[in-house]
């Protein structure tokens, strides 16, 4: 069980690796970068969310924290890493999307820190 | 909540700035070593910089929370996990801290080429490829990953 953790902790950080790196290039417009890092982190979200669903399973784990921790990883992680691979395409040849592009992209890191949060703290 | 979740929830923040800090890091890196002309090159290896300041604060977040954790629990500082844990910690600061001393020497010659017309360079290529600044940063990786390896497992805890 504690490889799957380990696997299951190493991958969500390099999740949230590929959303520092699209938020650093997002905010200096590098637009190509900013898509593949996010897409890397969508296809390394999906990843995390198998395993960690694997150690639920294994651990017969329940509560709150957990439900949360899905909330955020499945609503914010994936489907935010999936419209932000798309804003960062839509922003290379649309000047509206570039703000809000470079705004989701570190909207996205507070919201991975703030899974790891969740996941290690278990509050409730 | 706790104290107990409060600290090992900002501890694990803090390694997850640590460890992913690194990844923006080696991949914005890797990112300039495919670059020919040295304005890019300077360009990426510049990008580095948030992201380094992102690890720094991980690690110190990581050690400050980390310290206070084994008080709290009451874990000894003289256990195998935790003095292995500090020494690959000190490891992974000090090699990281060598291998960006020369990739920001590297940064250095990337803008001196780029003012001077801007034409791809062997000597750039040749640093932005050198084995010890890789093999440095390489190792300063695996060390954390090892921190993080120890943190889970605790031998002999």
């Amino acid at each position: 069980m504690s490889w799957l953790v380990f696997l299951h902790v190493l991958v969500g950080m390099l999740v949230v690796g590929g959303l520092i790196a699209a938020a650093v290039t997002a905010r200096f417009e590098l637009w190509n970068v900013a898509r593949w890092s996010a897409a890397a982190a969508v296809a390394a979200t999906i990843v995390t969310i198998g395993l960690g669903e694997g150690l639920a399973g294994d651990d017969d784990a329940q509560g709150g924290w957990l439900d949360a921790s899905r909330g955020l990883a499945v609503f914010g992680l994936l489907l935010g890493g999936c419209a932000l691979a798309v804003m960062a395409g839509l922003a290379r040849t649309r000047p509206w999307a570039r703000r809000i592009t470079a705004l989701l992209a570190v909207l996205l890191v507070l919201i991975g820190l703030a899974t790891a949060f969740v996941m290690a703290a278990r509050p409730s | 909540m706790t104290g107990l979740q409060w600290l090992i929830g900002f501890h694990v923040v803090g390694a997850f700035l640590f460890v992913s800090g690194a990844v923006a890091v080696g991949a914005l890196y890797t990112l300039a070593t495919r670059r020919e002309k040295p304005s890019e090159v300077a360009f990426l290896l510049g990008l580095t910089r948030p992201a380094v300041a992102v690890v720094g604060a991980g690690a110190l977040l990581t050690l400050g929370l980390g310290a206070w954790l084994v008080d709290y629990k009451r874990w000894d500082w003289g256990d195998g996990w935790i003095t292995a844990a500090l020494l690959l910690w000190i490891a992974s600061v000090v090699l990281g801290a060598i291998g960006g001393r020369s990739a920001r020497h590297t940064r250095y010659l990337a803008e001196r080429l780029a003012a001077e017309g801007d034409g791809p360079s062997e000597d750039l290529r040749r640093k932005l490829a050198d084995p010890v600044t890789q093999a440095l940063n390489y190792g300063s990786f695996l060390a954390v990953v090892a921190v993080l390896a120890l943190m889970i497992w605790k031998p002999g805890a």
